[in-house]
């Protein structure tokens, strides 16, 4: 019975979307056409999960399909090239991260720079957090610094990959504490976790879709999370511990330079009035994501000054590409 | 918990989950026999078609797909000479010489045979194992994955044809060009000439499509352009010569074990994926063969260590997924995906809180292996059939799908160039013998190879002893030094006999 519901439920929305694209009072404005969202990453990672559910709530918001096209390769890098040379007429849109968005084009040779982009409006944060095995000797991340300190060059950091936003975070956390760790880098966080589990490795910084299911299994702890948790309220941020930068990640819409005001405006309200939809907060809680929403008048401040705050990080490091 | 756990197994049987699973059978199936098109296209595009359909129809589904389009690839190996995934490649060597004797049916019904002992293998080693055998998951630390890849890159003696500098060339060039792109190490770029294109580095799709299958499309256009071009597939009438009789069953049993352990455990182990195992398990097979002088002419026994291998991945992959909440590979990561979407988080804790649903999913892993064979078994007269219409409707398809397959994996027209690319050198490899299996296996295994040196080198500050201090890397490294001995002994032999049948 249940299935015969969920069936119904199927041929219903098969239904209405048939009849919203045939429906002429949509044929006037933006979107008259499916909209196509690149995600950079592949299929089953938290920026196509985002994507994902995004695209669900925004074909009943637009009244047109939102169809995500995984672009994947090179860190993102492909996908973000070919969202940036896209004709920026609203229909191909882009679901923006650090990363591939801020990073790579200071360290490698990118085809595409963060002036590329309309940055749209924010939807979501993840409160990124610091875990070790469970049987380590540190509670908190101010013992393992205080560990760190007294012995550079010996503790194990799990890093998802050298240019990735999480190592460059963790990059700046060594800076501010005045600590220095060996880094390990692995090709994403799922094998940074599988190493830290098999206590390969000392501790890694990574997204909450990896570490909400192994904290509450007990099989890591958390000594320090990215902003205050209601579900973790012991655990201290790297601000309460003294460590001043960001360590929250985010994930966003964005479109190709040049892309009209109206339709950056449309896709915004959109996104504005999902956030406050508990449908959409139960998917993205789903995949352990806070909804956090940033228009286009406040958001391209705080991603450009994001881009600065790294570039800082970029050089001290001597990564930056000549 | 017993109740919740048989009421699981059970719920596998109401219509909604027989039926996604039959759809997930279907499509992997056609999806994997297509050359250039593969499984996990099909995943991909049906993943969101699970978000609105209960875990226990959408799951199963997907597993389907997985599971066949694993074995459907061979099938184009066995009846085309294309095969269209690297786990193919053994397949198609034993299965096509099979083919050409008009044993395709034999071949066929082998490769299908083993495909799903091999699955059943690692599906009942989940269910029963999953939490000891996830240990090898987290045991594997670098080194440990180090001495791995040098083991299962001795397999290049076996599949590199007759000469073995030729196969080392190749393997040493693919590792080569699997360095192209952004390091993950450093995050330096490397070998990319100033092309924008090649910061991504390689698509291994698109290169493996132009690798093995265009070239087969090169040939018979040249064969045309000769002579024979009416030429048809021949059938045997012989009822023995079309089936995988008991008789060869319990001639194939070792290695049939055999390869669903090596299936087994390299799935358990993230990262490493489909194809090392097949190409080991072949390299066994041919090493403990009692005729290893039929491999590469269609030996029954090489033609199922890779599909039994191949296909014992795909339940271990699942291990690290469901007891660690760890994804192990592409596929398990878009399973991950469908998991979370419903808002269930694999992990350790699953077992507990949703036991019904994952001993209902178990249930639909068997259930998959059931209808695979059942399904793909009523489909070989049609794919028969289908691979008798003439050769240049046949290969005009092919040439199509090949490029759809090359293009649709990221919707990027540079990959349509290193699919020609490739083709070309593909073509050019076959005819002076350099082994494209080699190249194959040197691209998949260096990076992953080069990553754990990587590691091993920062956790033991750049000293080589953590190779030959820990246990387990000891024993792969003797393992290996084992396995290129005997592949010397029996390229040694054969040469002998080849000179003694000469004189």
């Amino acid at each position: 019975m249940k299935q015969l519901k969920q069936m119904a439920k199927i041929l219903c929305l098969a239904l209405i979307a048939v009849g919203m694209i045939s429906l002429p009072a949509f044929a006037k404005a933006y979107p008259k056409k499916p909209i196509k969202l690149i995600v950079c990453y592949s299929p089953g990672g938290d920026a196509d999960l985002t994507a994902r559910v995004w695209a669900d709530f925004a074909e009943k918001e637009l009244g047109q399909p939102v169809i995500v096209v995984n672009k994947t390769g090179g860190g993102g890098v492909a996908g973000t090239t070919f969202a940036a040379h896209a004709r920026p007429d609203g229909y191909t849109l882009f679901l923006a991260q650090a990363g591939a968005v801020l990073i790579a084009p200071q360290t490698a040779q990118t085809a595409y720079d963060v002036d590329s982009f309309e940055f749209v409006s924010r939807i979501m944060i993840g409160n990124c957090g610091v875990i070790a095995h469970k049987d380590a000797r540190w509670n908190d991340l101010g013992e393992f610094t205080k560990e760190a300190k007294a012995n550079p060059k010996s503790l194990l950091y799990a890093s998802p990959g050298a240019a990735t936003w999480l190592t460059l975070a963790m990059q700046h956390y060594e800076q501010e504490a005045g600590v220095k760790l060996k880094h390990v880098e692995h090709q994403g966080s799922a094998p940074a976790v599988t190493s830290l589990l098999g206590k390969h490795t000392d501790i890694s910084f990574v997204f909450p879709q990896n570490y909400v299911p192994q904290v509450k299994s007990g099989s890591v702890k958390l000594l320090a999370l990215g902003a205050k948790s209601e579900k973790f309220p012991n655990v201290p941020t790297f601000k309460e511990l003294g460590i001043s930068g960001e360590f929250i990640g985010w994930g966003g819409i964005a479109a190709p330079k040049g892309t009209p005001k109206d339709v950056v405006a449309k896709i915004a309200a959109a996104t504005k009035s999902m956030v406050k939809n508990p449908e959409f907060i139960k998917a993205l809680e789903n995949i352990h994501a806070t909804p956090a929403y940033l228009g286009p008048d406040e958001w391209p401040g705080v991603v450009k000054q994001q881009y600065k705050d790294l570039a800082v990080t970029i050089d001290a490091l001597g990564i930056r590409a000549k | 918990m017993v109740g919740e756990i048989l009421s699981g197994l059970a719920s596998i049987l109401s219509p909604g989950p027989l039926l996604g699973i039959s759809v997930g059978v279907l499509t992997g199936l056609i999806f994997g026999a297509i050359p250039g098109i593969s499984g996990i296209m099909a995943i991909a595009i049906l993943l969101p078609m699970t978000f609105y359909v209960s875990p226990l129809i959408g799951i199963p589904m997907l597993l389907g797909i997985y599971k066949a389009g694993i074995f459907g690839g061979s099938i184009s190996a066995i009846l085309l000479n294309t095969p269209g995934a690297p786990p193919a490649v053994c397949t198609a060597m034993e299965g096509f010489p099979l083919t050409q004797k008009g044993k395709a049916g034999k071949a066929l019904n082998t490769a299908l045979s083993a495909s799903v002992f091999g699955d059943v293998f690692s599906n009942l080693l989940l269910i029963f194992v999953a939490a000891p055998l996830s240990i090898i998951t987290l045991k594997a630390g670098p080194a440990e994955r180090f001495s791995i890849i040098v083991l299962a890159l001795t397999v290049v003696g076996s599949i590199s044809g007759p000469s073995i500098i030729k196969g080392i060339i190749c393997a040493g060039v693919g590792i080569w060009l699997s360095t192209i792109g952004i390091s993950e190490t450093t995050g330096a770029t490397r070998f990319v000439f100033g092309s924008s294109e090649l910061i991504g580095g390689i698509s291994l799709i698109p290169m493996v499509i132009g690798l093995l299958c265009l070239p087969e499309v090169l040939r018979q256009v040249g064969s045309v352009v000769r002579e024979k071009a009416t030429e048809k597939l021949k059938l045997s009438t012989n009822k023995d010569d079309n089936r995988f009789t008991w008789a060869e069953f319990k001639y194939c049993l070792s290695t049939l074990i055999k390869s669903s352990f090596i299936g087994s455990f390299l799935g358990a182990l993230p990262g490493l994926g489909a194809s090392p195992a097949a190409f080991m398990s072949y390299s066994e097979a041919q090493r403990s063969s009692k005729k290893p002088e039929e491999f590469g002419k269609g030996a029954l026994d090489g033609l199922a260590a890779p599909e039994a291998a191949n296909n014992a991945t795909t339940g271990a992959a699942m291990i690290p997924m469901l007891t660690l909440g760890i994804p192990g590979d592409d596929v398990t990561a878009i399973l991950m995906g469908a998991f979370m979407i419903q808002g269930i988080t694999p992990g350790p804790t699953i077992f507990y809180e949703h036991t019904h649903l994952i001993y209902g999913i178990f249930g639909g892993l068997l259930m998959c292996d059931l209808l695979l064979f059942i399904i793909a078994k009523m489909g070989f007269n049609l794919w028969i059939k289908l691979s008798q219409l003439p050769k240049h409707l046949i290969f005009s398809c092919v040439t199509v799908f090949c490029f759809v397959g090359a293009y649709s994996i990221n919707q990027s027209l540079f990959d349509i160039f290193t699919l020609i690319f490739f083709a070309i050198v593909g073509f050019l490899m076959n005819k002076y013998q350099f082994s494209a299996g080699a190249f194959i296996i040197g691209f998949i295994l260096g990076p992953i190879w080069e990553r754990a040196f990587d590691q091993a080198m920062v956790i033991s500050n750049g000293s080589f002893s953590i190779f030959f201090t820990r246990p387990i890397p000891v024993v792969f490294l003797l393992l290996a030094l084992v396995s290129i001995v005997s592949i010397a002994r029996t390229r040694m032999k054969q040469k002998k006999d080849a000179q003694a049948a000469a004189a």
